[in-house]
């Protein structure tokens, strides 16, 4: 937990309970929970990069998506990341779409900690 | 252990019985201690009447449909249950459990959707069971007619069939298939049947974290109508990539998808996943014992959107995804470890 923001670095939105166990926080998995977030957070990247905009993991609950000018936004869930990149990029997301996809091959984001 | 208030939301067009149901749960000893919201459309709250005596702990959400601008009403309703369930020493403490009844023409899901963003009745509340009731005399013409009826089957995991009895009654077989052409999942419970008993509709146990099952067929498609459908899967589904999809696809139209679950093999589990969804909320995932556990699959009730599209995102995203495979996945160490999407 970070003792400053008060925040336990777990998301409790439905998406975040890639865990092994039905627990709130998961403290013995926490690596595991790093490294799954750490790939989704590539992956989103690759969906909005071609929008325009950069998605970081904000201390493992949150993310925060930033545009070309500078603005950052944040996520507080996986749920809240497509209307804010729909806010910032000015474009519709919709993934019944081929446009989902990004058309453009992303490299990976280097892993942090 | 979870210690939140279970809530049991009871929905059914208007006229099915909802509140003969819940009266009679409420005048049984297991049912003594339930609270009791009620949304009556129109003025006149004549369900409220009714329900006030039988328990001091009712909440009338008077003046309109649940679905419209009364959303704050619902969630006012049920922090002041919360509050008198945890008051023991006044009326209403020691509640075990919430029902809402919602208004006949009401859709439920806006209510689920309530609980979900207001946080503190998220921390208190928690949402255990959505129930249908569906009339023997008139539930089929309703369902055929009433896009609201057939909404509110499509929400619920529980239909009541009641009204068996009635000299005008379709035989009961029917009227289950008519649900089941809806929801081909749902626990369907006869009201007449003598081994029905009304505390396991209404007392408050999980029926929503039960193991799913996927529907032996499709329901047959019909452009804007409502349409379900099972995608099996195979392999062991990247847990981020999945849910990136299925956050956007709920983004961009969960309005159109009634419900979504699904039991999921993933990447990032040993165990198998049961997901569970109505509308725009997704319920957080629960993991199952492998012995409970049949194939992997996903199932969709939805609105105007065809079976065909929603695999064919599913597999273009997982195809996307596949350069950033967690490393086992991509030094083949395992065996299916990509999800696929069975032929069929």
């Amino acid at each position: 937990m970070c003792e400053v923001c008060a925040i336990f670095g777990a998301g409790e939105h439905w998406s975040d309970f890639a865990r092994q166990r039905d627990e709130r926080f998961p403290f013995e998995d926490i690596l595991h929970y790093r490294e799954e977030r750490r790939r989704r957070v590539a992956m989103l990247n690759a969906l909005v990069q071609p929008l325009g905009l950069i998605c970081e993991d904000w201390d493992g609950e949150a993310l925060a998506l930033t545009d070309a000018r500078g603005r950052t936004k944040i996520a507080p869930t996986l749920g809240d990341v497509w209307p804010v990149a729909e806010s910032l990029s000015g474009r519709s997301i919709d993934p019944l779409t081929e446009d989902f996809i990004a058309p453009v091959a992303i490299a990976e984001t280097p892993a942090h900690g | 252990m979870d210690e939140r208030l279970p809530l049991i939301v009871v929905t059914g067009f208007l006229g099915s019985g909802k509140t003969t149901l819940i009266r009679r749960f409420i005048e049984t000893p297991e049912g003594g201690d339930s609270g009791l919201m009620v949304n009556e459309f129109g003025e006149a709250g004549v369900d409220h009447r009714l329900l006030v005596h039988a328990s001091e702990a009712v909440e009338l959400i008077d003046g309109g449909c649940l679905c419209c601008a009364r959303r704050a009403d619902v969630a006012k309703a049920m922090h002041d249950l919360v509050r008198m369930a945890k008051n023991g020493s006044r009326a209403g403490g020691g509640l075990r459990r919430a029902i809402l009844e919602t208004s006949g023409l009401a859709d439920p899901a806006p209510v689920i959707a309530t609980l979900a963003r207001d946080p503190w009745l998220k921390a208190h509340v928690r949402l255990a069971s959505v129930v249908a009731v569906v009339d023997a005399v008139a539930g089929l013409r309703n369902l055929e007619h009433r896009p609201e009826a057939r909404r509110q089957v499509a929400i619920a995991d529980t239909v009541v069939l009641t009204k068996g009895d009635m000299r005008a009654a379709v035989p009961p077989a029917q009227l289950a298939a008519a649900v089941r052409a809806i929801s081909p999942d749902a626990r369907i419970l006869d009201a007449q049947d003598e081994t029905f008993r009304l505390a396991d509709v209404l007392a408050g146990r999980d029926s929503l974290h039960a193991p799913p099952s996927p529907f032996l067929a499709d329901a047959p498609e019909h452009d804007s109508e409502v349409s379900s459908f099972t995608l099996p899967l195979e392999g062991a589904l990247d847990w981020p990539a999945f849910t990136l999809w299925l956050s956007a696809l709920l983004h961009a139209h969960g309005d159109r998808i009634l419900r979504v679950k699904g039991l999921l093999r993933t990447t990032s589990s040993d165990r198998p996943l049961a997901i569970h969804g109505v509308q725009h909320v997704m319920h957080p995932p629960t993991h199952l014992p492998e012995r409970d556990a049949g194939p992997s699959f996903l199932v969709f009730i939805a609105r105007g959107i065809r079976k065909a599209e929603i695999e064919l995102s599913l597999a273009r995203l997982l195809e996307r995804c596949a350069p950033f495979a967690a490393r086992e996945a991509r030094t083949g160490s395992q065996d299916g470890n990509q999800a696929l999407l069975l032929p069929h």
